[in-house]
C-alpha cells in the first residue's frame, strides 16, 4: 500500500470516529428527560414561556431532530459553540480553554518523565536480563498495572505532604494565584511533583517493557558482534540499535496512551485538586452540568482521536515497511 | 444571613448570563489584577497586612437580588451595609443609621444616617439612594427574590432630606431592625437599568460598589480568587488590615494543609472531621461557636391538590409512618459520627442559638430513639413485613427514595446511617445523590420525592426559617421544600410578624415550632457548631461570636501580629 | 464415554501440571481465591455487620480509632470496623467485577464468533466498531454515560448501572481475540469435514468451535474481571457508587471526603486500596498464565512480536486496563 493510500485510509477512519463521537454526544444530549430546551438554558425556573419559545426557535428545537437539529448542533460545535455551563453560567468553550494548559503541562511532564525513565530502566533491565534489576523492573510494572490510579495518588499525597511537606493540592500557593504561571515556576514545580510522580509511576512500566524487549531483540542479532568487532562497546551498540528499534512502538504507545492518560488525569486532578480539565470533568459530573460534561468529553475524545491519527502519520515515516511499499 | 447551605436555584439562565456579560466594568480587570499581584507597592515599612481566607466554594453571584450561597452573604457583609447590623452580642446596632425610632402609630419609622458616608467610588451616599434601593425591592418583589421577604408589609419609603429615611409600613412590624440589616444599600446606577427579572438576576455584580469596610479589587472566578481592598474612608473607621484575599480550594484536606503551612490565615468552615487535628497545629487557633446551621430530613408533605400533582409513595403521609421514622433515627449517633461529636441533636426548626435562646421552644418532647417502639408503631398501623423484610399494608410498600444534594461530603454519611436505621424497622430507603439544581427542581414546586436530606442556616430572627414552611412559599423559586400546608400555621406566621409584644411573639413562635415538630414536614436531625480556624501567630483581634470570626465587625478589629 | 473421559482427565492433569509449574499463575490463583473465600465466608470472619458502629464505654461511636485501639484494622469516620467493611466490601467489588466480566464475555464471544465465522460485512462492521471504541477515551465516555443514565431516573441501583456500562464497554478485546481464534479454527479440517457431511452453522459453532475456544474465553474473562474491579473502584471513588452498598472504592471515597489524610488515618485508606491491588494483580497473573497456556498464538511474551500485530494486541490490552 502506498503511503498516500495508507494515510487516506487512516484519515477516513479518524473522521468516521469523530462523527461517531459527535453522534454519541448528540444522542446523550437528547435522551435526557424533559424538554431539550432545558439542556440549553439550564434548569432556571424563572424563564418565561415566551423566552423559552424564542430560545427553542433560536436553537432550532422546533425542527426535526434529524438531520436538521443534528447538523445544526454539529455546526455550532464546529464553530466552537459548546453551549453554556449550567453551574458556571459561562460559555463552555471559555471554561475548557482556561483549564486546558494546566492539564497539558501535567500530562506532558508525566509522559516525558515516564518515557525517559522507562527507556533507561528498560535498557538496564534488558541488558542485565534476569538480574535483580530486571526482575524488580518487571514486578514493578506488573504491580503498577494493578494499582488504582486514584489510590496511588492518595498514598503519594499522604506521604508527600506529611513527610516532605509538599502541598496537598492546587497548582500554585494562594499568594501566587493571581500571577501568571511563568512568573512562579518554582512554586508551580513544587505543586507538580506529586501529581507528576503519580502519572510517571503509572506509565513508566509500559515504556520500560517496550525498551526491554527491544534490547533483547538487539542482543540476539548478529550485528552486535559486527559492531563489537568495529570496536564499539556493548553499551554504545545497545544505545544506538536498541533505541532505534524501540522508537516505533514507543511512538505508537505515546499516542495510544494519551487516551488513558486523559482518564488518569481525571483521577489525579481530583485527588490533588489540580485545576485542569480532569478536575473540571469531575466537577461537572458532581454538579450534573451536562453542557460542560459533554463539551469536555467532546474536547477529550477529539484530541485523543487526533493524537492517534498523528501517531499513524508519524508511523509512516518511522516504519521501514510502509516506506518500502 | 446564611441561607440554605449550598442551596437553591443557582442556575439562573446560563445563556442569558453569558449574553449580559458585556457590561463595561468601571476598572478594567487587567489593571486591577496588576494591583493585586503586587500588594507590596504600598510603601508601608512592614509591608501591607494581607489576610488570606480559604473556603471550598466561591460566591456564585454578588448580586443581592438573587443570592443563595452563604459565601455571597459573607462578601455582602464586607462590601455593603444595611441601615442596621447585628453585632456579635446578638443586639442590633446602627450601620448606616445613626439612630432610628418608630412613631406612636407603630408604623412610621424615622431613620437618621451617619455623617460622611461615601460610596467606594468616592461619591457621597444620600438618603435617597437608600430609599431607591428599598423601593426597588418593594416595586418588584419577584425580581429581588432573595431580599423581598424583608420588605414585606412596607408601604412607603421616602428620603425627606439627604440624611433621613422614612419608612411607613402597612401594619406594625416586630422585627424591623433585623429586616433593615439585610436590605443592603446597593449603588443605584448599578441596578436601575434592568427591565426584567431575568436581566436583573443574571447580573453577577462582580464589580459591586458599596459603602462597606472593604471594596472589591478583583474577582477572578477562573482562578477561584476574590480580592478585597480595605476601604480606608469607611465611615466607622477603616480596617487595620490592607487587603483580604479569598481563595477557593477544591478539597478540604488541601485547605487544611494550606492553613497548617501558613499559606492561608483563616478557614471559614472547618469540617468537623478535621477540627480535633487542627487544634493541635502550632500557631493556629481553632474556634468553636454555637452556630445556626441545622440539617433536616424533609418528608414530602405536598398537598394532594397541588399542581402538578405530587409524585411520591403515599405512605409517607401516614402519621404512623412519620412517627416510626422519627423514632428510628438515632440523632445522637448522627452527631457523634457526622459531626464527630461537635454539635447537638436537633428537635425544632428554630435552633437554640437564635436570639440567645429566646425563640427556641424548650418544651418540645423529643421522640426517643427506640427501634422496638418504632416497630410496634408500624405493627399497630397494620404494616406487616414481607418476604424481603420490607413492610407493607397490602396497598403501600414502605420503600422510599432517600435523596440528598451532591457537593456536601456529609450527606452520603447521613443517608447511609439513616438507611441502616430504617432497615431495622422494615423500611427500605433507596439512597440517591442528586445535584443541587435537579433536586431543587424536583422538590419545589414539583413534589417529586419522598425523603430528602438537606440543611438550613437560618437568619438571626426566627421569621425567615418560619416562613420556609408557609404554604405560599411552595412555588417556583420559593423557599418551601416540604410542601407543608397548614392554614393555621400560615395565620400564625402573619400573627408573629405583627406581634409587637416580644413575649406574645415568643408564644406564637413556640406554637409554630410545636406544629412543625408534630406534623413532621421536617425532622430536624442536629444543630451544628460553627467551626473556624485562624493563624494566631499572624493576626489577632478576631471577635468570636455565633456570627463567625470573618464578619465585618470582627475583621475591622483585626490587626497583624508584628 | 470411557475413552472420552480418560482423554479429558489426561488433558486436565496435564493442564494442572503446567499450571503448577508456573509459579506466577499459582500466586494469581491464590490471590483471587483468598478474596473469593473471604467474601463468601465474611460472616464467619468477623463478629460484626458492616453497618455496626463500634462504641466506647460511654456508648459513643468510636470514630477514627487506630488499630491499636480497635483491632485489627481500626475504625472509620463512622466508627465502623474497617476489617468488616473490607471483607463485606469484597462481596460488592467482586460481584460487580464478575457480573460485568460475564456481560463482557457473553457480548464479546457472541460478536467474536459471529465475525470470525461468517466474515464479510459483519466482520468488517465489528472490526470498525472495536477500532472506534479503542480510540475513544474510556473513562470520560463511561462518566458521561453513567451520568446520563442516572439522570434518566431508571430506578435501579447505581451498581446495576455500573455493571452494565462496564460490561458493555469492555468486550472489544474479547471479541477480537475470539474472532482471530475462530478464523483459524474455521479453516481446520474437522470443520470442513463437518460441513461436508451437511452440518449447519449452528451445529458447527456449538459442537466444534465453542469447545475449542472456551478455555480462551475463560482466560480472557479473568482478565476482564480485573479491569472491571479497577474501573468500579475508580467510579465509586468519584462518587458514582452506592453509599449503602460500600465497595472498596466507596470506602476510599468516604476516606478521602472525610479527611482521613488530614487525620493520618492510614488504616482507613490503605487496606481498601491494597485489597484492590491484591485481587486485580491476582486476576492479571492468573489470566495471563491461563491465556499463555491455552492460546497457541500467544506463546512467548506478547511484546516480543515486533510486528504491527503487536501494536494491535497492545491496543487491546491497553483498552482492557481501563486506566483505573
Amino acid at each position: 500500500m502506498s503511503r498516500r493510500d495508507y494515510l487516506l485510509r487512516k484519515l477516513g477512519f479518524s473522521l468516521m470516529t469523530v462523527v461517531i463521537v459527535l453522534v454519541i454526544n448528540f444522542v446523550l444530549f437528547r435522551i435526557l428527560p424533559g424538554d431539550p430546551v432545558r439542556a440549553v438554558i439550564g434548569r432556571n425556573v424563572r424563564i418565561s414561556p415566551e423566552v423559552q419559545q424564542a430560545l427553542r426557535v433560536q436553537f432550532g428545537l422546533d425542527k426535526p431532530v434529524f438531520p436538521d437539529q443534528f447538523l445544526d448542533t454539529v455546526g455550532q460545535w464546529a464553530r466552537g459553540n459548546l453551549g453554556i455551563s449550567w453551574s458556571l453560567r459561562r460559555p463552555v468553550k471559555d471554561i475548557l480553554l482556561a483549564k486546558l494548559v494546566n492539564t497539558v503541562i501535567l500530562i506532558g511532564l508525566g509522559q516525558i518523565f515516564a518515557i525517559v525513565l522507562g527507556v533507561v530502566l528498560g535498557l538496564l533491565a534488558g541488558w542485565k536480563r534476569k538480574s535483580a534489576v530486571d526482575v524488580s523492573a518487571l514486578t514493578f510494572s506488573l504491580i503498577a498495572w494493578a494499582v488504582p490510579t486514584f489510590w496511588l495518588g492518595i498514598i503519594l499525597l499522604a506521604a508527600g505532604s506529611s513527610w516532605l511537606g509538599l502541598p496537598t493540592g492546587g497548582i500554585v500557593s494562594p499568594a501566587n494565584v493571581s500571577k501568571p504561571l511563568y512568573a512562579v515556576l518554582p512554586d508551580l514545580g513544587r505543586h507538580l511533583i506529586l501529581p507528576t510522580l503519580t502519572l510517571t509511576i503509572l506509565y513508566l512500566g509500559e515504556y520500560m517493557l517496550i525498551m526491554r524487549s527491544s534490547i533483547l531483540e538487539v542482543l540476539g542479532e548478529d550485528y552486535i558482534l559486527t559492531a563489537k568487532a568495529k570496536g564499539m562497546s556493548q553499551w554504545q551498540v545497545l544505545m544506538r540499535h536498541g533505541l532505534k528499534n524501540a522508537m516505533l512502538p514507543i511512538v505508537t504507545l505515546i499516542a495510544l496512551n494519551l487516551g488513558f492518560t486523559v482518564s488518569g488525569a481525571i483521577y489525579i486532578e481530583t485527588v490533588f485538586s489540580y485545576d485542569g480539565l480532569g478536575k473540571l470533568f469531575q466537577d461537572a459530573l458532581t454538579k450534573q452540568d451536562y453542557p460542560l460534561l459533554q463539551g469536555a468529553f467532546l474536547l477529550l475524545a477529539v484530541s485523543v482521536i487526533l493524537a492517534n491519527m498523528s501517531a499513524d502519520v508519524l508511523y509512516t515515516y518511522l516504519d521501514p515497511r510502509v516506506k518500502a511499499n | 444571613m446564611k441561607r440554605r447551605l449550598l442551596c437553591a436555584i443557582l442556575l439562573a439562565a446560563g445563556l442569558l448570563a453569558a449574553c449580559s456579560r458585556q457590561r463595561a466594568s468601571p476598572t478594567t480587570t487587567s489593571s486591577s489584577t496588576q494591583a493585586a499581584v503586587a500588594p507590596t507597592q504600598a510603601p508601608a515599612p512592614s509591608g501591607p497586612a494581607v489576610l488570606h481566607e480559604g473556603w471550598t466554594e466561591n460566591p456564585d453571584t454578588l448580586n443581592p437580588a438573587y443570592a443563595y450561597l452563604t459565601q455571597s452573604y459573607t462578601i455582602f457583609d464586607l462590601i455593603y451595609n444595611g441601615l442596621t447590623t447585628e453585632s456579635p452580642d446578638g443586639k442590633y446596632v446602627g450601620a448606616l443609621a445613626k439612630d432610628w425610632s418608630v412613631a406612636a402609630d407603630n408604623v412610621t419609622w424615622t431613620i437618621h444616617l451617619k455623617e460622611g458616608i461615601k460610596w467606594h467610588n468616592g461619591e457621597d451616599l444620600k438618603a435617597s439612594d437608600i430609599a431607591w434601593a428599598i423601593n426597588a425591592v418593594m416595586e418588584h418583589p419577584d425580581w429581588w427574590s432573595s431580599t423581598s421577604n424583608y420588605a414585606n408589609g412596607f408601604k412607603e419609603v421616602t428620603a425627606p432630606d439627604d440624611h433621613m429615611v422614612q419608612i411607613v409600613t402597612e401594619y406594625p412590624i416586630a422585627n424591623m431592625e433585623y429586616r433593615l440589616s439585610f436590605l443592603y444599600a446597593v449603588y443605584p446606577p448599578d441596578f436601575n437599568k434592568f427591565t426584567s427579572a431575568e436581566e436583573l438576576q443574571n447580573f453577577n455584580n462582580f464589580n459591586a460598589i458599596g459603602t462597606g469596610p472593604f471594596k472589591i479589587n478583583v474577582f477572578d472566578k477562573d482562578k477561584g480568587i476574590l480580592i478585597l481592598d480595605a476601604n480606608q474612608d469607611y465611615f466607622d473607621g477603616g480596617p487595620h488590615i490592607d487587603q483580604m484575599i479569598f481563595q477557593k480550594f477544591d478539597n478540604a484536606d488541601a485547605l487544611i494543609q494550606a492553613l497548617k503551612v501558613g499559606d492561608i490565615d483563616l478557614i471559614s468552615e472547618v469540617p468537623a472531621t478535621a477540627f480535633e487535628t487542627i487544634k493541635s497545629y502550632a500557631g493556629v487557633q481553632a474556634v468553636k461557636e454555637d452556630g445556626r446551621y441545622f440539617n433536616e430530613l424533609i418528608l414530602n408533605s405536598v398537598a394532594e391538590t397541588n399542581d402538578p400533582a405530587p409524585k411520591r409513595n403515599p405512605a409517607i403521609l401516614d402519621p404512623a409512618v412519620r412517627l416510626a421514622i422519627a423514632s428510628a433515627i438515632n440523632k445522637q449517633d448522627l452527631v457523634d459520627v457526622v459531626l464527630q461529636g461537635i454539635g447537638s441533636p436537633g428537635d425544632t426548626i428554630v435552633p437554640p442559638t437564635l436570639g440567645g435562646g429566646f425563640w427556641h421552644n424548650p418544651n418540645i418532647q423529643e421522640v426517643k430513639f427506640d427501634i422496638a417502639a418504632a416497630n410496634k408503631i408500624l405493627d399497630d398501623a397494620g404494616y406487616k413485613a414481607g418476604a424481603d423484610g420490607v413492610r407493607t399494608d397490602g396497598k403501600d410498600r414502605l420503600e422510599f427514595r432517600l435523596q440528598f444534594p451532591t457537593q456536601n461530603p456529609v450527606y452520603p454519611r447521613i443517608a447511609d446511617m439513616l438507611a441502616s436505621n430504617f432497615q431495622q424497622i422494615g423500611i427500605k430507603a433507596d439512597v440517591e445523590a442528586v445535584d443541587t439544581d435537579s433536586l431543587t427542581a424536583a422538590v419545589t414546586p414539583t413534589g417529586d420525592y419522598d425523603m430528602v436530606i438537606w440543611g438550613w442556616g437560618p437568619d438571626p430572627d426566627p421569621d425567615f426559617i418560619l416562613s420556609v414552611l408557609t404554604t405560599d412559599q411552595f412555588i417556583s423559586g420559593g423557599w418551601s421544600d416540604s410542601g407543608y400546608h397548614s392554614p393555621e400555621y400560615d395565620q400564625l406566621y402573619l400573627d408573629q410578624q405583627e406581634a409587637i409584644d416580644k413575649s406574645q411573639r415568643q408564644q406564637i413562635v413556640w406554637k409554630m415550632q410545636d406544629m412543625v415538630f408534630n406534623d413532621r414536614p421536617y425532622i430536624v436531625l442536629y444543630y451544628e457548631k460553627l467551626l473556624q480556624a485562624y493563624r494566631s501567630d499572624r493576626f489577632t483581634g478576631f471577635i468570636e461570636s455565633p456570627l463567625g470570626i470573618d464578619i465585618a465587625q470582627s475583621l475591622l478589629n483585626v490587626t497583624a501580629v508584628k | 464415554m470411557g475413552e472420552g473421559s480418560t482423554r479429558f482427565k489426561r488433558s486436565l492433569l496435564e493442564f494442572w501440571r503446567t499450571f503448577r509449574a508456573n509459579k506466577l499463575g499459582l500466586l494469581g490463583a491464590f490471590l483471587v481465591m483468598t478474596t473469593v473465600i473471604a467474601a463468601i465466608l465474611a460472616p464467619a470472619l468477623t463478629p460484626y455487620q458492616p453497618t455496626d458502629i463500634m462504641r466506647d464505654a460511654a456508648g459513643h461511636p468510636l470514630t477514627f480509632a487506630s488499630p491499636a485501639v480497635h483491632g485489627p484494622l481500626g475504625t472509620d469516620d463512622a466508627g465502623r470496623d474497617v476489617w468488616t467493611e473490607l471483607i463485606y466490601g469484597a462481596r460488592i467489588s467482586l460481584t460487580v467485577g464478575f457480573l460485568a466480566g460475564f456481560i463482557a464475555m457473553v457480548v464479546g464471544s457472541l460478536f467474536g464468533i459471529t465475525a470470525g465465522y461468517y466474515g464479510g460485512g459483519i466482520d468488517n462492521a465489528l472490526m470498525r466498531t472495536t477500532d472506534v471504541l479503542l480510540v475513544i477515551p474510556d473513562l470520560p465516555l463511561i462518566l458521561v454515560l453513567v451520568a446520563t443514565l442516572r439522570q434518566m431516573q431508571l430506578h435501579v441501583s447505581p451498581l446495576v448501572v455500573l455493571i452494565f456500562v462496564i460490561g458493555l464497554l469492555y468486550w472489544t478485546s474479547t471479541a477480537r481475540l475470539i474472532r482471530s481464534q475462530v478464523l483459524t479454527i474455521k479453516e481446520r479440517q474437522f470443520v470442513a469435514r463437518a460441513r461436508a457431511i451437511g452440518a449447519g452453522d449452528n451445529y458447527i459453532i456449538r459442537k466444534h468451535i465453542l469447545p475449542q475456544i472456551m478455555p480462551l474465553i475463560v482466560a480472557n474473562t479473568v482478565l476482564i474481571i480485573s479491569t472491571a474491579i479497577l474501573v468500579e473502584s475508580g467510579l465509586a471513588f468519584l462518587g458514582l457508587g452506592d453509599p449503602t452498598q460500600p465497595s472498596w472504592g466507596t470506602i476510599l471515597n468516604f476516606a478521602f471526603d472525610r479527611n482521613a489524610i488530614t487525620n493520618g488515618a492510614w488504616w482507613f485508606y490503605l487496606p481498601p486500596g491494597l485489597a484492590i491491588v491484591w485481587v486485580s494483580l491476582g486476576c492479571v497473573l492468573l489470566g495471563n498464565v491461563l491465556e499463555e497456556m491455552l492460546n497457541p498464538r500467544l506463546t512467548g511474551h506478547h511484546l516480543e512480536g515486533g510486528e504491527k500485530m503487536v501494536a494491535v494486541q497492545k491496543q487491546d490490552r491497553e483498552h482492557e486496563r481501563a486506566s483505573a
